[in-house]
């Protein structure tokens, strides 16, 4: 999901993790048992006993033997709204997906929005009745609906079917849509042609039947399931008052869809059943559930209900409502979730008072959770520009560098997890656990005595120490641009840094700019910008090809919007189109392409294979922490579950408090 | 120079014999001094300034002499707790540590040092610009002055930091800066944002001013012995101006002091290894309700720096515009009132008493 929105990392005390997080787990273990046992009986069309509340939904037993008590509005705050008004095809944003995922859009295949231990990092069939069949050679991908599912008011009566997800794609193809993340389905047959303008529609897509769907690839994706769990890969109904309509409901919406968005979730936006699609697109009226820049207000889909809800979401709450608070100062708000006037906040982080004082209050110390992120923070070294183009001083700079300090300073240990390789371990299955092939002690770089002569070893072996003695005296580590963002936080790191990498003889040149005018800087290739203090990247699924894809990929090297910082991968073409004098780069594209056709469990191997060939034979980056995430939640809110998928508290999971409703 | 006289000359005691007894003239600085002295307040913002750059001058011997450590040395785990909050005083760290876990201390010893320079340097470009530009505007009128005023409004209309912005993105990356390396991110780059956007403020009181003094007598008197404009200007009208520049300048001080800490709180100030108080103050305002050492330390420096230049600001007005009620006139101690009454009668007295023995000998 591109770099991370901000350059901030909150925090808590090393204990508090352990016991937020693995209590909270145990106790999601037996609820979800519950849940599960409670929704299978509903689901096999008991609701006898009085298992439905009075909103239709089935309760459960927590894990204190509480009832879950369905019903109530959870009150949720947030500083930003999302980025494209809720286009499913456009938003790329970590909130809208979570959004999505919960509440608005079911898919083919989903998440069943729980954590790392309660496998929140797979994906189950959703609309999909049953797992996909794939061909031998994978290439052709067969999905069989589920029957009977319908979208919420005003199409109540509309069956979700196989065309519904052809015409999602063929949205997401059009260039005047502009969708997010479209590359994603290139691999699909016809995708890029279609969307090029050359065929009526996606010729590797077909409707065996309402229930059918048959998907011809290009080349082999083993992750195509999770790609095709992505918002963009949600059915958009037909209109039924112009059948005819390529895109259905979304036809004439090219802007502005997602303020028209027909639910297929288990809520809807306030006021869906007013949207009159019978009207030109022009002179319809958006739903009155979403006023961009002001409030979110979801309320149950009653075809949800109908159609006996589903299997991944309990979706316990009546209705969720945010208010959307753009400028507003979060900490405030922080403070108002500890008075229980807020029920959760939509963000990534707390402020550190904030995690102090839930995590010192005893009162508050169940309120407080650290969660495990999906990305990582890093420090980029752009091959192509001396003096990292040599490997002994990428490797000198990777022990140099006093990662726990660049960790307190982000907020302590809540902050993440010291990383020594770059793609988060929960998308390597934990086969990397404990690897850091430039381990100093105390992960402290050069400011301990080990870690300042492990990093002179390795700086002695380069080109640009010409007297071996573990100090860079050469012209080119003098002044070497490092660009930064501004803030407190970011900019004592990059001190930090520079304090570190002075040790060996590296003097950064450190400019620090607001985040648009950095990412602005190191997004052109031609800036041949050296050294980068402040990337970072978040999955778009669980899945490390979206790691690698634009970081690390050479053919992803762009002339604007560039993600790769390092250009590893970058062709000599390519470095003399932008300038550089360095002719040659290492790659990593044979790697990435060979894990990319592969599935399961070696898919995962091969990744972590890429990883250790990264660190040890490129090491363009120096790896600093796998971000956690915190959340705090009032004392109304309980059955807490946190979603690996979009790194929030799962609003299909929670409820309410008993009598708090 | 034809400065105007501003100041009553004391009256001279006339003797019996009709002889003047010890006339004493005073010259203008010997009038404003003593003047400003009586102003208590005044010299105690005066001693606060004094004591600031002292206190700056001797920044880098407290590091090496008294505390042992660099400035930026960050104490990450000495003094960060677990949240990578900062830590308060103790008997190693007298003003506790900053958010980044530096000495707060040395911090505010060497911020005096760049809000000082900063404020300066700034106020000395603005006072060079606003001066020249305002005297020019006064002066000639019609199209210099329609010129010279719409620019102003001009720049009065700019959006300041968002030009700061842009002037930083522009020149940050050549490590040379801008303009042949005159511009570039730092201490430089602050001073001439405050003082090439702040100086219409300036002009605009002088060129009132000069549009007043050009109609003086003095003025047409030089005119008619033949000076030429620039000497009229500068060496005729400039003088006249002393006072409300010296004045407007040490307010201008403070204020500046207080910009370059907004322009540091945007990044577009000094760079993190450069101390200064307002980026102190910045850093401090979401973690002040726990670690009040950081908002307080450096915000009573800056408020002791800038009320002091505010209180010398006012002494000075006083000192050197008699004509005004001067707004320290309550400072001034009684027993200094019945001094300057008993002075005044004396004189008076003794006025009357030569009157009368001239008048007995005629």
């Amino acid at each position: 999901m591109a770099d991370h929105p901000e350059h901030t990392i909150r925090t808590d005390r090393g204990g508090r993790k352990e016991r937020g997080g693995k209590r909270m787990r145990r106790y999601l273990k037996l609820v979800a048992f519950v849940a599960i046992l409670a929704l299978a009986a509903a689901a096999c069309g008991g609701d006898e006993e009085g298992g439905e509340g009075e909103t239709g939904v089935t309760g459960a037993t927590g894990a204190t033997g509480a009832e879950i008590e369905p019903g109530g509005t959870l009150n949720v705050w947030m500083d930003t709204d999302v980025t494209a008004q809720f286009d499913p095809q456009k938003e790329y944003f970590q909130v809208s997906f979570a959004f999505y995922r919960c509440c608005l859009l079911r898919t083919l295949m989903s998440y069943n929005g729980k954590g790392p231990d309660e496998d929140g990092e797979k994906i189950f069939p959703d609309l999909a009745a049953a797992e996909p069949t794939v061909s031998e050679d994978g290439l052709t991908w067969t999905f069989t609906l589920k029957q009977g599912v319908h979208y919420a008011p005003p199409l109540q009566d509309v069956e979700i079917t196989a065309q519904d997800f052809i015409r999602a794609m063929m949205r997401t193809a059009r260039p005047e849509v502009a969708a997010g993340y479209s590359f994603y389905y290139s691999v699909i047959e016809g995708f890029d042609e279609y969307a090029a303008g050359e065929a009526d529609t996606i010729t590797g897509m077909t409707a065996v039947d309402d229930y059918t769907l048959e998907i011809k690839l290009t080349g082999p994706a083993g992750d195509l399931g999770y790609r095709l769990a992505m918002p963009a890969a949600a059915p958009i109904p037909p209109n039924p008052a112009d059948p005819e309509a390529p895109l259905g409901v979304a036809e004439g919406h090219d802007d502005d869809y997602g303020r028209f968005l027909v639910s297929s979730g288990a809520y809807m936006f306030e006021g869906s059943e007013a949207l009159d699609f019978s009207l030109p697109p022009k002179e319809q009226e958006p739903v009155e559930g979403y006023q961009p820049d002001t409030l979110i207000s979801l309320v149950r889909n009653p075809s949800w209900v109908a159609d006996g809800q589903d299997d991944l979401r309990p979706a316990y709450l009546d209705a969720i409502s945010v208010e959307i608070c753009p400028g507003c100062d979060q900490e405030v708000a922080e403070k108002k979730v500890a008075a229980d006037e807020i029920d959760h906040i939509f963000a990534n982080g707390v402020a550190a008072t904030t995690a102090r004082t839930f995590s010192q209050d005893p009162e508050l110390q169940d309120q407080y959770f650290v969660e495990p992120g999906s990305g990582n923070y890093y420090i980029a070294m752009n091959l192509a520009v001396p003096p990292f183009d040599d490997l002994a001083v990428r490797k000198a700079v990777n022990y140099a560098v006093n990662k726990e300090g660049w960790r307190r300073l982000s907020g302590g240990e809540a902050s993440g997890e010291i990383a020594g390789y770059f793609t988060p371990p929960g998308l390597l299955g934990g086969l990397l656990e404990g690897y850091d092939p430039y381990a100093t002690p105390n992960s402290q770089g050069a400011d301990t005595p080990e870690g300042l002569e492990l990093a002179k070893a390795a700086m002695s072996e380069s080109k640009y120490d010409t007297d071996g003695d573990g100090i860079c005296d050469a012209p080119e580590c003098k002044g070497v641009l490092s660009v930064g963002v501004v803030g407190r936080v970011a900019e004592a790191q990059d001190a930090l840094i520079a304090q570190n990498l002075k040790a060996i003889g590296i003097e950064l040149d450190l400019n620090s700019f607001d985040n648009s005018t950095a990412y602005g800087k190191i997004f052109d290739p031609k800036n041949q910008i050296p050294f980068s203090t402040f990337a970072g990247w978040l999955q778009d699924y669980p899945d490390a090809f979206t790691f690698y894809f634009f970081p690390m990929y050479g053919p992803s090297i762009l002339d604007q919007y560039n993600t790769n910082y390092t250009m590893v991968g970058a062709t000599p073409e390519q470095l003399e189109k932008y300038g550089y004098e360095v002719t040659e780069v290492p790659s990593m594209d044979d790697k990435i392409d060979e894990c990319t056709a592969l599935e399961g469990d070696a898919r995962v191997q091969c990744w972590a294979e890429a990883d250790k060939m990264l660190m040890e034979e490129i090491a363009p980056i120096v790896p600093l922490i796998f971000s956690n995430v915190e959340q705090i939640i009032s004392s109304r809110v309980v059955n807490y579950t946190y979603s690996l998928f979009d790194n929030q508290m799962a609003y299909d999971q929670v409820a309410l408090a008993p009598g708090s409703a | 120079m034809s400065k105007v006289a501003t100041e009553p000359q004391d009256v001279a005691p006339i003797g019996v014999e009709g002889e003047v007894q010890g006339v004493e003239g005073r010259t203008p600085w010997q009038l404003f001094w003593r003047r400003f002295r009586r102003d208590k307040v005044a010299l105690v913002g005066l001693f606060l300034i004094g004591l600031m750059i002292v206190l700056a001058l001797s920044a880098g011997f407290f590091a090496n002499n008294v505390v042992h450590h660099d400035v930026n040395e960050q104490f990450l785990f000495e003094m960060l707790d677990e949240f990578g909050l900062p830590k308060g005083p103790n008997a190693q760290f007298w003003f506790g540590a900053d958010p980044s876990g530096r000495d707060l201390f040395l911090q505010v010893l060497y911020g005096a040092r760049t809000s000082l320079i900063v404020a300066f340097f700034a106020t000395g470009i603005e006072v060079v610009i606003g001066v020249t530009l305002g005297v020019m505007a006064g002066f000639f009128r019609g199209k210099v002055d329609t010129f010279i005023s719409r620019t102003m409004d001009v720049i009065l209309s700019l959006p300041v930091l968002l030009l700061a912005l842009g002037l930083v993105s522009a020149c940050g990356l050549d490590p040379n800066g801008c303009l042949f390396g005159l511009i570039k991110p730092g201490l430089l780059l602050v001073s001439y944002v405050i003082g090439l956007f702040s100086w219409p403020y300036l002009a605009r009181i002088v060129r009132g001013q000069v549009l007043s003094l050009r109609e003086k007598e003095f003025v047409e008197a030089a005119r008619s012995m033949g000076a030429g404009n620039s000497r009229i200007m500068f060496k005729e009208v400039l003088p006249n101006l002393v006072a409300p520049i010296i004045v407007y300048t040490t307010l201008l001080i403070p204020a500046n002091i207080l910009f370059e800490a907004g322009l540091s709180y945007l990044g577009i100030g000094v760079p993190i290894t450069t101390p200064s108080w307002g980026r102190l103050l910045s850093d401090a305002s979401h973690i002040f309700d726990v670690a009040w050492w950081t908002m307080f330390f450096p915000g009573i420096f800056l408020l002791t720096t800038t009320l002091a230049f505010n209180l010398v600001g006012d002494g000075l007005r006083d000192a050197l515009d008699p004509r005004g009620q001067p707004t320290s006139y309550r400072k001034v101690s009684r027993r200094e009132r019945r001094r300057e009454r008993r002075d005044l009668e004396r004189a008076e007295a003794q006025a009357a008493g030569s009157e009368a023995a001239t008048g007995q000998a005629g």
